[in-house]
């Protein structure tokens, strides 16, 4: 009887021989998924415990505790009229005809010319001398400035709202650089040094270090700013006090490790709000963009291995800025090329239900703007060795007469070995032309006007 | 009786029983017409009737032999026929004529669809349909229902002659695309596409298919005659067939365990799953290769790689209708024969008979069919934009597709005709579902339980009945109310809306109109800045250096631009009659001017310039006295982003008020305007309600229509959505939503007028879709309040204003408070 019983089972259990399968396949898919979820969450409760952000809300409360209430209000009041005042500027300024005259131009033309943009400025600058004060007022005494992030999708900006940080420093940054290059060029130093301690001063307000992009935005910034100084050194005479005011202006080295960390921080923040990770699920939804449109257009179910594989490449990237800037480059884009392994070779069923080719267009690279990120970091802080090694050129002529044989009697006023190095490719190269009593170094020339 | 008589009769037997098949056809069509003319709104229908109405003469090729002849061999009654005197010539070549003559009656009937749809398509009709399309449909036709014939000489089950059909149909296709694909590859090696078949090849491969698979079918058709009238006697010589046969046989035995089954009495349930195993094993085996047979060709089509997309469609069609052939099979082969009363006369529980008929069906659409589509659908990079959606939809689809096709299997008797309703009647069924759910929000599980549920409950509610052959009216009624059931349930969630989410009843209505009316009456008329914006020159638009450097220095002249703009807002002021609507980007200049005015005060009072101090501090009062006047004025308005805006400036105002020196740049005439502005708390509420319930009135008397681009309630934009694009239940739903949005507000004013208004921000958040942090009661954090008149304002989400965002927060108190000091 036990053998019949058996057989006459075996056609039963045929017939569910695919019922059983198809119980297998979803039985470890939710399995994986299930483990995935159980990483994610125990991860995002491992980044609440160190008291970083982990959602949008987090993040907000985090920018608040961080930043100064006074100094917000304070910033928040002059905001507009220094933006109006900006787009003034803008309207003198937009061209569609050079604002430099051509070569072939005449000399009086180019000194007519010269002489307008001057006034230009001169005008501009006397109509927003109370707001140039203020904001004179508002900087000497840096401390970070607080506008709430409206973290509205809808809007065109995206995750932030129209007062932007990046909007804001651009325009406070750009006054002041008027005010600078306007001051230089009328030989009055102190009042430039003042300018580019306000324009220092508006980058730091805003330094929140709360996104890739606005870090980015500020690093160009900076970056022009240290270009700025680079050619008004040549230009004009500057004395040894003033040198050494700008110099500390241009500051010491930033910590990289520390920026790069919360700046990738505050991007897990986004993220895991962003795609609703800091519920436990066995699938989560994410709006991505096609096309290149700015909109998010789809929403997207992704796995929990996807997301947990989110979560980890942004942990390589948070580490990527662990051993500062030698190497920075290369570091993000081996993570990067990493995480297209990992995209490439992903199962495409047990991760999302996209093709590899969406899955690789749109998600793999989740935060894919990291490596132009780590080469506008190296890039300028490359500048600001660059002008404080041309500043210590400078000291050094003021002080002996002529300029250094080598990089290395710049020692005498102050600068170590890093300061003329630049982040991957060495020190700068340097020569010394005697007959036109000028300098070079990393290309650029250095010269002194007579009477420095 | 005339010698052609039997002749006459047989093709009179013919046609009687080809009749149901191209009437139920007909039918069906005319139902998918009717279905598709309601879906698609009659947009565009005619296109859609033209091609439905291919339906019937392409069906009816596949069906007739199956019908004229299946059915014979079925019932056995080809043996009786032979006895008559009648050649077995005219017995093979009698039902094929009236195959054909139906087949051209249906496709006179097509031309005359066409003919009609032509006559009121607003398109030109042939380049629609083209005439070279349709030849080669009708040709095929021909071709479809020659094989047809001969799949239904050589099967012994009509179905699988049924099913036969198909890889038949696909052939002389195939041939053409390996043609062409040959042809193109040695022709344009590196083109990506092959070339479009010529008509003359497509004509002459069917023709030669015709004469191929005719003279096949012939020849098999007198061998079943002749052995239908003698038995050939063994002679121990086999042919190669038979020994495939019996060869292929012997596998199978061993393969199903039938050696050692067949000695043991196995249980009763394994004993229904093995007996319908075998009694549909061929039916199984025949959908599963034709399914597994076309898979290959979707496969290469959804993957984008080189593939002919007719042939592809073709094979999408039949791999689609062998889910819902592998669903009619549950009872179908019980339904032979009425081999079920078998079962019913020996006592089997009409559950076990219902769950085990359907184990092997169901179980074989669950695994291969939704595994299938969840690997072919990532492929689809078009549709990658609802891959959820689709994925899930599909899942439903499908299980749509198998209730409905499963209750045709137990309803319809006739095989041929079941296998050709099944499909079309549970396409329909997945069509109305879907159209449930947009139309009426039907969410999946409902659909679930109405379109999947209902149906499996009737074939298993009405076993009993359907295995002792009690059919009668009841059993009919039955199955039809289980039908209606199942269409009403889809209905639920509309209804559900309309009694959960009610608007205003007819007495609130009337009510708010005749407060509309009083309203009305003391409006004042709008005016809007934007209209009067001219765009200015810019300097690069003169070619004249003087007048480019004039320009240059105008734009940079901030005292200049300040008085500008001072002129153009005062402009609106001393009109009493007009009112202002919301003007945002002027009341940032607002701000931005009188903030710099401050300023250059708090500077300028350092410095002895008397004279250049008065002017500014002259400046600083008219721009707060033209912020007080335009505040007046905005609140006379009936609009309510107006509101929004004056709520704005009037915190603005109590912000300017709030600076420590104000008071005393201020004359007193102006400071006490200001601060009786700021104070006058009840004007402000009835200004509000005024605007809330004109703005009610103007939502409700707009006709959908107008809706499209100015989506607003009283001058915001609350969502971007097309409501012309949005299905009844979306609509009833919006309607709703933004009715309670008004009883919501309206309630909040008078509760807050008799002071114990609760602000509903959270609701607000949600309803307007925006963030809580737009709102005065932010949950986030005081930090985000825009009450808080210490803090700082923005008037930057003005440019993008919401409703209500200010309303009863901290600052309206502040006001009351100046406004008790000035007393």
């Amino acid at each position: 009887m036990k053998r019949k019983s058996l057989l006459a089972m075996r056609s039963f259990w045929i017939a569910l021989c695919p019922l059983i399968l198809l119980l297998a396949v979803v039985t470890w898919w939710v399995g994986i998924q299930l483990t995935a979820a159980i990483s994610i969450r125990h991860r995002i409760h491992q980044i609440r415990s160190a008291g970083l952000p982990y959602d949008e809300l987090s993040l907000s409360k985090h920018f608040f505790a961080s930043s100064s209430q006074a100094s917000s209000s304070a910033w928040f009041e002059v905001m507009h009229p220094i933006f109006n005042v900006t787009q003034a500027g803008y309207r003198a300024e937009s061209s569609s005809v050079p604002r430099e005259p051509s070569e072939n131009a005449p000399n009086e033309n180019r000194l007519v010319r010269e002489a307008w943009e001057r006034d230009l400025d001169k005008a501009l600058l006397a109509g927003a001398e109370p707001l140039l004060r203020r904001l004179r007022q508002l900087t000497q005494k840096p401390s970070t400035v607080w506008i709430p992030l409206v973290f509205d999708e809808e809007l065109d900006h995206g995750r932030q709202n129209k007062l932007a940080p990046d909007g804001i420093v651009d325009v406070c940054s750009r006054l002041a650089a008027t005010e600078f290059v306007y001051a230089v060029k009328e030989k009055q130093y102190d009042r430039a040094i003042q300018a580019l301690r306000t324009e220092s001063g508006c980058l730091a307000a805003f330094d929140w270090l709360a996104s890739i992009a606005g870090d980015s935005y500020r690093s160009d910034l900076l970056s022009k700013q240290y270009r700025r100084t680079q050619e008004a050194l040549n230009d004009a005479s500057w004395n040894d006090e003033q040198l050494l005011e700008l110099s500390q202006i241009v500051g010491p080295m930033p910590d990289i490790a520390k920026r790069w960390q919360s700046v990738i921080e505050a991007e897990r923040a986004m993220t895991l709000g962003g795609l609703g990770a800091t519920n436990f699920r066995l699938t989560y939804d994410i709006e991505f963009l096609v096309n290149n449109q700015r909109q998010p257009t789809n929403t997207v179910t992704i796995a929990a291995t996807r997301m947990n594989r989110i979560l980890q490449a942004i942990d390589d990237d948070v580490r990527i800025g662990e051993s500062g800037y030698f190497g920075l480059v290369m570091r993000a884009q081996n993570a990067r090329a990493a995480q297209w392994y990992a995209a490439l070779t992903a199962t495409s069923i047990s991760d999302c239900f996209l093709s590899h080719r969406d899955l690789r267009d749109t998600l793999a690279p989740y935060l894919p703007a990291v490596t132009t990120y780590a080469d506008q970091l190296k890039s300028t802080e490359t500048k600001r060795r660059l002008v404080l090694t041309t500043i210590g050129l400078h000291r050094y002529r003021l002080a002996n007469n002529h300029w250094p044989e080598s990089l290395d009697d710049l020692r005498s006023v102050g600068l170590s070995l890093q300061d003329w190095t630049s982040v991957d490719e060495g020190a700068f190269e340097y020569h010394v032309d005697i007959d036109s009593d000028t300098a070079t170094i990393d290309n650029e020339r250095v010269s002194a006007v007579d009477g420095s | 009786m005339s010698l052609s008589t039997p002749t006459a009769r047989l093709c009179w037997k013919e046609t009687r029983q080809a009749l149901p098949l191209a009437v139920a056809l007909l039918c069906l069509t005319a139902l998918l017409m009717l279905v598709m003319a309601y879906l698609t709104w009659m947009q565009d229908v005619q296109m859609t009737l033209a091609m439905l109405s291919l339906v019937p003469p392409i069906l009816f090729a596949v069906g007739a032999g199956a019908i004229l002849v299946g059915s014979e061999k079925e019932a056995r009654s080809l043996t009786w026929l032979t006895s008559l005197p009648i050649g077995p010539r005219e017995l093979v070549l009698n039902p094929f004529v009236v195959g054909l003559v139906g087949l051209l009656a249906l496709w006179m009937i097509t031309g005359l669809i066409q003919a009609i749809a032509a006559a009121f398509s607003t398109q030109s009709f042939p380049d629609r349909l083209p005439a070279s399309f349709q030849l080669r449909l009708f040709v095929n036709s021909i071709y479809l229902l020659i094989c047809g014939f001969t799949t239904a000489w050589m099967a012994r089950s009509t179905l699988v002659g049924l099913l036969a059909v198909l890889p038949l149909a696909v052939i002389p296709a195939a041939i053409n695309v390996a043609i062409m694909f040959t042809y193109t590859k040695l022709q344009y090696p590196q083109r990506y596409f092959i070339e479009d078949e010529p008509i003359w090849l497509t004509l002459g491969m069917t023709l030669l298919g015709m004469l191929v698979v005719g003279r096949f079918g012939y020849r098999t058709a007198m061998r079943e005659l002749g052995s239908a009238v003698t038995v050939a006697p063994s002679n121990g010589k086999r042919s190669p067939k038979e020994i495939a046969t019996q060869i292929l046989s012997q596998i199978t035995d061993r393969l199903r365990g039938d050696i050692a089954t067949k000695m043991i009495p196995p249980t009763a349930a394994n004993s229904l799953v093995w007996q319908f195993r075998n009694q549909n094993r061929a039916m199984v085996i025949t959908i599963i290769a034709v399914f597994f047979a076309c898979l290959p060709v979707i496969w290469n089509n959804y993957s984008e790689r080189l593939g002919p997309t007719s042939l592809g469609a073709v094979c999408m069609i039949i791999a689609y209708s062998t889910a819902s052939w592998m669903a009619m099979l549950a009872f179908h082969g019980d339904n032979v024969h009425n081999r079920v009363r078998f079962l019913a006369e020996r006592g089997v529980s009409p559950t076990r008979v219902w769950w085990t008929r359907h184990l092997i069906p169901c179980g074989f659409l669950i695994v291969v069919y939704t595994t299938a589509w969840l690997f072919i659908l990532p492929l689809d990079r078009q549709h990658s934009h609802s891959q959820k959606e689709t994925v899930s939809h599909v899942v439903v689809g499908i299980a749509i597709l198998y209730a409905f096709s499963q209750w045709v299997g137990q309803l319809v008797k006739p095989a041929a005709m079941a296998a050709l309703m099944a499909p079309i009647i549970a396409t329909v069924a997945v069509g109305f579902a879907f159209s449930r759910t947009w139309e009426f929000g039907t969410s999946l599980p409902m659909l679930l339980v109405s379109m999947v549920g209902i149906p499996m409950f009737a074939t298993w509610w009405m076993m009993p009945r359907w295995m002792d052959g009690r059919g009668g009216l009841g059993y009919w009624f039955r199955h039809a109310s289980l039908l209606v059931l199942a269409l009403l349930i889809a209905a639920a969630p509309y209804t559900v809306v309309s009694l959960t989410m009610p608007g205003f009843s007819f007495a609130e209505r009337q009510q708010l109109k005749i407060d509309g009316e009083r309203y009305a009456a003391t409006a004042v008329k709008e005016i809007n800045l934007y209209a009067d914006s001219t765009v200015e020159p810019r300097w690069q638009d003169f070619e004249d250096p003087a007048k480019q450097k004039e320009m240059r220095f105008a734009a940079v002249d901030l005292d200049a631009l300040r008085r500008t703009a001072f002129e153009k807002l005062s402009r609106w002021v001393p009109n009493d009659t007009w009112s202002v609507p919301a003007i945002g980007y002027q009341l940032t200049a607002w701000q931005s001017h009188v903030v710099t005015l401050r300023l250059t005060l708090d500077t300028n009072g350092r410095s002895d310039d008397k004279p250049a101090n008065e002017k500014r501090l002259q400046e600083y009062r008219d721009w707060m006295r033209l912020g007080q006047r335009l505040v007046a004025r905005l609140r006379r308005s009936t609009t309510l982003a107006s509101q929004e805006t004056a709520d704005w400036l009037e915190i603005l105002l109590l912000v300017e008020l709030n600076h420590s020196e104000t008071r005393g740049r201020l004359d007193p005439e102006t400071f006490a305007a200001i601060v009786r502005q700021v104070g006058a708390n009840d004007e402000r509420w009835e200004a509000r309600r005024r605007a809330l319930v004109m703005s009610y009135l103007e939502f409700y008397s707009k006709r959908l229509e107008q809706w499209r681009d100015s989506l607003n309630i009283g001058g915001i934009v609350l969502t971007r959505k097309d409501v012309l694009g949005l299905s009844p239940f979306e609509r009833l739903t919006f309607w709703r939503e933004r009715e309670n949005l008004f009883k919501v507000l309206l309630k909040y004013i008078d509760d807050s007028r008799r002071g114990y208004g609760e602000f509903p921000g959270e609701y607000l958040a949600q309803v307007t879709n925006r963030s809580p942090q737009y709102y005065g009661a932010d949950p986030a954090g005081p930090y985000l309040r825009i009450d808080d008149i210490e803090e700082y304002s923005s008037l930057d989400a003005m440019l993008s204003p919401t409703i209500a965002t200010q309303w009863g927060a901290g600052w309206e108190q502040t006001g009351r408070e100046w406004l008790e000091a000035l007393k």
